[in-house]
């Protein structure tokens, strides 16, 4: 194991903003069982698409969207908060 | 609930009762960091959709504080699961975190080896330490 100093500018338990050494944006660090998650949830859309089952689709489709929808939400606040440029173009 | 005996990590011995709802009002064991209130919520969402929900994590753990998230395990379709965020109780909700998180049993079963309640339609909850300190 290596041991690298890191810069912080969120301390959220669920997803902490950090930038790895030599990165220009910082990241988002998700555990282990939330990126798990996220692929069950991003695999039940796939199975709901070729089951054609649009009802339970929309709501799966949603699920996974408000999910990421909170990590990009903590993501553009501590950015905002240390006044960091968003690597991306910020929807409105 | 300080008298409350320590959990063995087994399923408790329950008596029949006539309805899952029932049964969590007059359980006297300690269900993690739930209150009654919640118990009972999460117990009619069960009876209502037929489903099975696991709470997991601090809440499960008895280690809950007051802006602990609430982890949910929980089977069904994806509309189920979506009901269940609206009506199983959650945490604080605040512009990063809805308060919750919720696993789908179908893709990621229960982990008996960590602290669980788990919530059957009709039945009393089972509470599962897991070994866990």
């Amino acid at each position: 194991m290596k041991r690298v100093e890191i810069e912080m500018f969120s301390e959220s338990v669920n997803c902490p903003v950090v930038r790895m050494p030599e990165r220009m944006y910082p990241g988002v660090v998700l555990q282990g069982d939330s990126l798990a998650i996220l692929r069950g949830m991003a695999e039940e859309v796939i199975e709901l698409c070729q089951a054609g089952d649009r009802e339970n689709l929309a709501a799966a489709a949603e699920m996974l969207r408000e999910k990421l929808a909170g990590y990009v939400s903590a993501y553009e606040q501590a950015m905002e908060e240390h006044g960091l440029e968003l690597p991306y173009s910020k929807r409105k | 609930m300080a008298n409350v005996p320590p959990l063995a990590g087994v399923r408790e011995a329950a008596p029949t009762y006539a309805s899952g709802e029932a049964q969590v009002s007059n359980a006297r064991w300690q269900l993690g960091s739930l209150t009654p209130e919640q118990a009972q919520r999460i117990q009619a969402f069960v009876d209502k959709y037929g489903v099975e929900v696991s709470v997991v994590g601090s809440r499960a753990r008895g280690t809950a504080r007051p802006l602990s998230d609430f982890d949910y395990v929980i089977g069904g379709n994806a509309k189920v699961r979506a009901s269940a965020t609206y009506y199983l109780p959650k945490g604080v909700r605040t512009e990063t975190s809805p308060g919750y998180d919720l696993i789908n049993a179908n893709k990621d079963p229960l982990r008996t080896n960590e602290a669980y309640i788990t919530f059957r339609p009709g039945q009393a909850p089972e509470v599962g330490t897991g070994g866990a300190k």
